[in-house]
């Protein structure tokens, strides 16, 4: 188990140097960089002054230097904590990346456990009550939630809460917030904040989940494993969450590592920024537009670390609740 | 100690189970009428779909959707563990008694046990064996708790549930006595660390802990092969010896039904056919479909090799369009034109406890 887990982390560290490798030649690859956009930018409105700084950040990223000696330079740092400087904020990469990354990791979990709350019930109730009233409405609202975007969604919120309910609805923190230092207050701000990208998510990410775990549930109960546990004299209750959803669930943590993880952070990505929340995706889609090749490139580093994370947790939950699994 | 000759347990009468499906109504069990008596064997043999294994399931009122028991009654003389024999405390009709509610739960597993054809995935496999049978020990099975200070000297018992540590103990036991070795070990095992013959034998022990009036085994050794079928068989005649139980075999091998039951009962599309003592059936077999079911049985010695094997002409008519009359007279070597595949047969006595449902005899 321990070993399994070492394996994997190394396996990780590989892939995220890998991962970073790749994503670093695809952003050199447009003819340029930013300080020559800058440059170009300065010398066509006629100031010089800036000229002389752009040429000491060259020097420190060793920008002159050939592209290995590049990358190697940016990997070095950013393993001692220096992710580099954004070029087009003017301050370092962790600065600005520091609070969101938290900010990401807060709202993924908050959003999977919205959603699996939601899922697992009502897949279940849907299954146990096939083609009942309940089932069929359950399965409308799920295939309405499959068909939406989130973004669409998110802009329908948005509007209805401007309008209605006359209150802000993007952000995560009100302006008195952003830049305050943690405490309760501001916690509190931040919950009052997180329902509106949680309950888009939740819309959005249900229905699938739902679909999936009716259709598992509903293979498991016709297997003969039910049936005998309810010959035992086992109520109905317990036969359907101790034994049918007990196995109907295992794919789902399957689901969880593979697709649930990573459509909620990439997925999220458009309602982030429609609904203008601090997370990752946001930042790094404005980076790449600029070639702001530090701040892509942290970003990458940190989705693909949160991807493996993920990964890793629901591989290490599957074999837990499944002991069929060996790991090794 | 003499056992009273007519001891009922079960009385299943005119038991009719149908399902509503969309092309139309399947009869799964069409007017069934027999009865299992404690201590005793009843094996019901037939092909399959012909409403052996509904019937079983009829028992424990348990009939899958869309199925529904539309007509009779299955009457359970239910005596109570600590009562005295020839005693009955309750007569239940299980065809009323609600699917979900307390006392069906109490029967199933606790009074009438129940093995099933798959072994294979009849255990839940993220459960140890060990799970499997404490699950049932700790719903049914109970331990006789003295109460002292008792004037008249009559003992009045009551009862307490099993501890875990009791129940582990009993699931030991029982894994033991249905021939697991290492049953310590065993006890810990998920399903898929066990044999095909092994997870059986631990449905067996699921069944048997708690020391039920009735054991159903629907099919219990199709899935197994042939030597581990010989020891599962020798373990449920050794249980039935030892506690009384009665049996309800079903399956479609005519060698086995013949070493286990006292009585059988011959199935067809829903109908009981035939039934009788079994060496009177095997000897002595009247409905035709019976005669033609004992002469599809592959005999060592006797035939030249290259031989074909008896088979039933024709084929299980389509359900949801039953032939009139006799259902098995399209099929039937003695079909008689006119009276066949117009009147319907009723039983007719052919011998002592020998009973057939052929126009033959009438």
């Amino acid at each position: 188990m321990v070993n399994y887990i070492i394996r994997r982390i190394l396996y990780a560290v590989i892939m995220i140097v890998l991962v970073s490798f790749v994503s670093f030649v695809i952003i050199k690859l447009p003819p340029g960089d930013f300080l020559t956009q800058k440059l170009a930018q300065l010398r066509a409105r006629g100031d010089r002054s800036a000229e002389g700084q752009i040429e000491t950040y060259r020097k420190r990223y060793n920008l002159d230097k050939p592209f290995m000696w590049q990358y190697s330079t940016w990997a070095w740092n950013f393993i001692q904590g220096d992710f580099g400087e954004s070029f087009e904020y003017e301050r370092p990469v962790s600065e600005m990346l520091g609070e969101r990354v938290t900010m990401t990791i807060i709202l993924s979990v908050a959003t999977l456990i919205v959603v699996w709350i939601l899922a697992i019930p009502l897949g279940v109730y849907s299954a146990v009550k096939q083609y009942s009233m309940g089932d069929q409405i359950i399965t409308t609202i799920s295939f309405l939630g499959l068909g939406m975007p989130g973004f669409l969604l998110a802009l329908l919120v948005l509007y209805f809460a401007i309008t209605v309910l006359n209150v802000e609805a993007t952000g995560l923190f009100s302006k008195d917030y952003i830049d305050a230092p943690w405490s309760w207050a501001r916690v509190g701000d931040l919950i009052n904040h997180l329902w509106i990208p949680a309950f888009i998510s939740a819309v959005t990410g249900t229905g699938g989940l739902t679909r999936i775990m009716r259709g598992n549930l509903l293979d498991t109960l016709g297997q003969p494993f039910v049936e005998a546990a309810r010959a035992r004299g086992l109520a109905n209750g317990t036969v359907i969450w101790k034994h049918a959803v007990r196995i109907a669930i295992n794919p789902l943590i399957v689901i969880l590592g593979s697709e649930a993880i990573p459509g909620i952070i990439t997925g999220g990505g458009l309602v982030s920024i429609v609904l203008n929340l601090p997370t990752i995706t946001p930042l790094f889609v404005d980076s790449l537009r600029k070639l702001d090749m530090y701040m892509a490139g942290t970003c990458i580093v940190f989705i693909t670390m949160l991807l493996l994370v993920g990964n890793l947790l629901a591989d290490l939950a599957l074999a837990w609740a499944d002991p069929r699994i060996r790991l090794d | 100690m003499s056992k009273p000759l007519h001891d009922p347990l079960i009385e299943v009468k005119d038991l009719r189970v149908e399902f509503d499906v969309r092309a139309g109504i399947v009869k799964a069990v069409d007017g069934l009428t027999l009865t299992i008596h404690r201590g005793k064997t009843l094996g019901v043999i037939g092909e399959s779909g012909c409403g052996k294994s509904m019937t079983a399931r009829a028992i424990l009122n348990m009939i899958p959707k869309p199925g529904k028991i539309t007509n009779g009654e299955i009457i359970y003389h239910r005596r109570m563990k600590n009562s005295l024999e020839s005693q009955v405390d309750d007569i239940i009709d299980l065809t009323k008694v609600d699917p979900d509610g307390k006392v069906i739960r109490q029967i199933r597993g606790g009074e009438i046990g129940m093995i099933f054809q798959e072994p294979m995935s009849s255990l839940t496999p993220v459960y140890t064996a060990g799970v499997h049978i404490n699950e049932a020990v700790s719903l049914h099975h109970l331990v006789p708790l003295q109460k002292v200070g008792d004037q008249i000297g009559e003992q009045v018992q009551a009862h307490r549930k099993v501890t875990k540590e009791e129940s582990r103990v009993i699931a030991i036991d029982m894994l033991r006595r249905v021939g697991i070795p290492k049953p310590e070990e065993r006890v810990d095992n998920y399903p898929h660390q066990l044999s095909g013959g092994q997870r059986q034998r631990v449905m067996i022990a699921v069944a048997l802990s708690c020391e039920p009036a009735m054991l159903i085994a629907d099919e219990p050794t199709t899935a197994l092969d042939v030597s581990i079928e010989a020891q599962i068989l020798d373990i449920m005649r050794d249980l039935q010896q030892s506690a009384n139980m009665a049996i309800m075999f079903i399956t479609h091998n005519l060698g086995v039904i013949a070493s286990m039951a006292e009585e059988i009962v011959v199935m067809y599309m829903g109908k009981a056919v035939e039934q009788g003592k079994v060496l009177e059936i095997f000897q002595n077999p009247k409905h035709p479909y019976t005669q033609a079911l004992l002469r599809s049985i592959p005999k060592l010695g006797k035939k030249k090799t290259g031989e074909r094997l008896a088979s039933i002409t024709g084929m299980v008519p389509d359900p949801f369009n039953l032939p009139t009359g006799c259902v098995f007279h399209p099929r039937c070597p003695m079909f008689m034109a006119g009276k066949c595949d117009k009147i319907a047969p009723q039983w007719k006595k052919v011998g002592e406890d020998h009973s057939v449902s052929c126009l033959l005899y009438e």
